[in-house]
């Protein structure tokens, strides 16, 4: 890590909450990552794991109920946010923290900014599409209206769009969906940031022009050296165009490591069973492996590894020990992060323990051998419903551990 | 959307404004196409037109083409106090019956008043002002609401509550005892119709708020709203550039339906007594005078009622179109 310059963006045990009514939704849940200059660095995850809250919150643009609550954003020395204890124990921002009035005019749009992921929806409908880009440049760079005009004209250009000029007097329902995410990008690029979180550009996007707009940000990228967070829930994208990735579970990122090595050398078994459910060539629908069951909510995640109720690999100590992420291995001078205790130097608990599923399938065997009598059943479920309570109680003891 | 798709395929010069589902030329050839809704414009235009160029010269109260221009609003109102005024041959006479009965006259083609005042003259610049009662008094609660709702959806939280409930407040009292009573404080109890209008278009700041409100809240949570907030747009700015116009329709809709309502509010406010204040014609005032003269001269109501009735049909005929026209449901 020394041998690298400080990174663009350094984001430390990031926790974003949303208060609802249900209770506390823990969207992002002390997550770390940097960002290094001209690097395209991966937040991959299933919908709902926290990507585009994290995204939001390194701008801090996290609406009502939900609240930055803890962590640090550090981008090029400043403080984006940033928390202290003060004199009576409690949080306070800092007060190097940027105000929100500086956020606004200094780092969105112009050192930091976002593609969407639905272009039909992230462009006004009532007014044209050079109108809005040229309002966009004139906003934050200090230029004339002739020549924001003209610089938003050859932005169009620039991201190969056929008749810069005639297609900027047009509305937006006349441009397709690939062209109108390659004017949102003209709208990212227009004011030369640093970083660009793309929060998942291609995915309302059909395959081919995925394919044109991930090597145009290609092109781009090294054109203009700016820095990515590329968000997507498509492994085969990251596999194109990532430099490094983070995995996201949950509100946590469960895997960190260079792109190769990700897919080589897999050590956490989300990782892993995303990758297994990627549809590909050499295997049919029947072969693929998509993974168990839904996401939980993050209302009221599942106690020990947030992973283990799905996890092919999970043994009883999942159930109640919270793995940290740890550098498993080093890849490149890149430091390789995995959140899994299988992984873990003392991890007797783990090797010795019985697979979960294996349990489980024991359990449904016994179950369906003494069918007769279906009261066994009954109680063995009830057993194994009491046993999981009394799981979930440690596990919340345990969060409350770790917030101390 | 397919046809923006088609278009794009070409991708060469702009394609056909008149095909694309925006814009103000789309949603007029929308509303022409509708029959109902083209009469409705018609009348609308027709109103708006008399009211604006009144053909007949006020000082001779008769039909005089051609001798129209410079008259204003104010200038006008009071008719038949004009000093130069030529009294023409009909006056005089009182509560003469229109030009088609056995004792009219084809100089004052609808009769007279109580008065012996031309009838037809005054129905004309009745709609001078029903109208501009009806636009002003629409605008200024279109205006008021559009604003308060924006704001209010936009920001949610404590500013939507204490703004709606304000809102709810003069909601929940009966407009026309609101507007009576505002009518009659503020102008020190001499009521005139500048009050009149004030007080109707404040009442209707909260309908207005309403819809452009639950419009808002739907908008906010388009992409293009974080979009601008992702590059640093002020919110005031927000809510001026992408909320409002695209929360619009709806209301733009309802503002001409209630052009109507409000026209009528104000004749009734007017047949009160506290609208127009004579000599000012008005329709709902011509309506209160004449209502003692319904067994000599029968026209004298039917006339003013006419007029009233046209003039709000025609309106929400148009608004209704306007509607269909705005709706995207409707536009398969």
């Amino acid at each position: 890590m020394s041998s690298r310059s400080d990174p663009l963006l350094r984001v430390e045990n990031l926790k974003t909450q949303f208060f609802t009514d249900a209770g506390t939704v823990r969207a992002v849940d002390g997550i770390s990552f940097e960002v290094y200059e001209g690097e395209i660095v991966g937040l991959v995850g299933e919908s709902g794991a926290g990507k585009s809250v994290a995204s939001m919150s390194l701008l801090r643009l996290v609406d009502s109920p939900g609240q930055i609550v803890d962590g640090e954003i550090t981008y090029k020395g400043e403080t984006i946010f940033g928390l202290e204890e003060g004199p009576d124990g409690d949080l306070h921002e800092r007060e190097d923290m940027l105000t929100n009035e500086e956020v606004r005019t200094r780092i969105r749009g112009n050192e930091i900014a976002v593609i969407f992921q639905d272009p039909m929806e992230s462009l006004n409908p009532v007014f044209t599409v050079g109108s809005q880009l040229r309002e966009f440049i004139e906003l934050n760079r200090d230029l004339s209206s002739d020549e924001a005009r003209r610089e938003a004209v050859d932005m169009l250009r620039e991201v190969g769009i056929p008749d810069p000029a005639e297609r900027y007097e047009e509305y937006p329902h006349q441009f397709s969906g690939g062209m109108r995410q390659r004017v949102l990008i003209a709208m990212a690029l227009a004011c030369e940031p640093n970083l660009i979180i793309a929060d998942e550009p291609t995915t309302a996007l059909d395959v081919t022009v995925e394919g044109q707009i991930i090597d145009l940000v290609d092109d781009l990228q090294a054109k203009y050296g700016t820095s990515f967070i590329w968000v997507t829930h498509d492994m085969g994208v990251v596999a194109e165009i990532c430099d490094r990735v983070n995995v996201m579970y949950l509100g946590e990122i469960v895997e960190q490591a260079p792109v190769d090595e990700l897919f080589y050398d897999t050590k956490h078994p989300y990782t892993e069973a995303l990758l297994n459910s990627m549809p590909r060539p050499d295997r049919t629908v029947a072969e693929l492996d998509p993974i168990r069951g839904v996401m939980p909510e993050a209302i009221n995640p599942p106690a020990g590894c947030r992973f283990h109720p799905r996890c092919p690999d999970a043994r009883e100590a999942c159930k109640r020990i919270h793995p940290e992420n740890r550098e498993v291995a080093r890849a490149d001078g890149q430091p390789h992060r995995a959140a899994c205790i299988k992984h873990d130097v003392f991890g007797d608990e783990y090797e010795e323990s019985v697979p979960l599923e294996e349990r489980a399938q024991e359990t449904a065997a016994s179950a369906t051998d003494g069918g007769e009598s279906e009261g066994s059943g009954v109680e063995s479920r009830s057993q194994s419903g009491s046993e999981s309570g009394n799981t979930s109680k440690a596990g919340s003891q345990h969060g409350g551990d770790d917030r101390e | 959307m397919a046809l923006g798709e088609a278009q794009m395929d070409e991708s060469s010069g702009p394609s056909e404004d008149v095909e694309a589902e925006y814009g103000w030329r789309y949603t007029f050839s929308k509303v022409m196409e509708d029959t109902t809704a083209r009469w409705g414009l018609y009348v609308v235009a027709l109103v708006l037109l008399i009211s604006t160029y009144t053909f007949i010269d006020s000082n001779l109260s008769q039909l005089t083409f051609g001798a129209i221009s410079d008259f204003t609003f104010a200038e006008t109102l009071p008719i038949f106090d004009h000093p130069e005024r030529i009294p023409p041959p009909g006056e005089g006479e009182e509560n003469m019956p229109p030009a088609f009965h056995a004792d009219g006259s084809l100089s004052n083609p609808l009769g007279t008043d109580p008065s012996g005042r031309d009838y037809f003259t005054r129905i004309v610049y009745g709609a001078q002002v029903s109208v501009s009662v009806g636009i002003v008094s629409t605008l200024i609660g279109f205006v008021g609401g559009t604003i308060i709702g924006a704001v209010s959806g936009f920001y949610g939280g404590r500013i939507d509550d204490v703004l709606m409930r304000m809102v709810e407040t003069v909601y929940a009292i009966p407009p026309l005892i609101l507007i009576i009573v505002f009518t009659v404080f503020v102008s020190g109890g001499s009521p005139d119709i500048t009050y009149a209008i004030l007080g109707v278009g404040i009442t209707f700041i909260p309908v207005f708020a309403r819809i452009i409100r639950s419009e808002v809240l739907s908008v906010r949570e388009m992409d293009y709203i974080e979009a601008a907030k992702a590059s640093g747009v002020k919110n005031r700015n927000i809510i001026r550039r992408h909320v409002i116009p695209n929360s619009f329709a709806p209301v733009l809709v309802y503002a001409t339906l209630q052009i109507g309502v409000t026209i009528l509010i104000v004749a009734g406010l007017s047949f009160l007594g506290y609208g127009a204040q004579p000599p000012t014609p008005d329709w709902g005032q011509m309506l209160n005078t004449s209502h003692g003269y319904m067994h000599s001269n029968v026209w004298l109501s039917i006339w003013p009622g006419l007029a009233i009735l046209v003039t709000i049909m025609g309106f929400n005929l148009f608004g209704d179109g306007l509607q269909d026209a705005l709706d995207p449901r409707i536009n398969d």
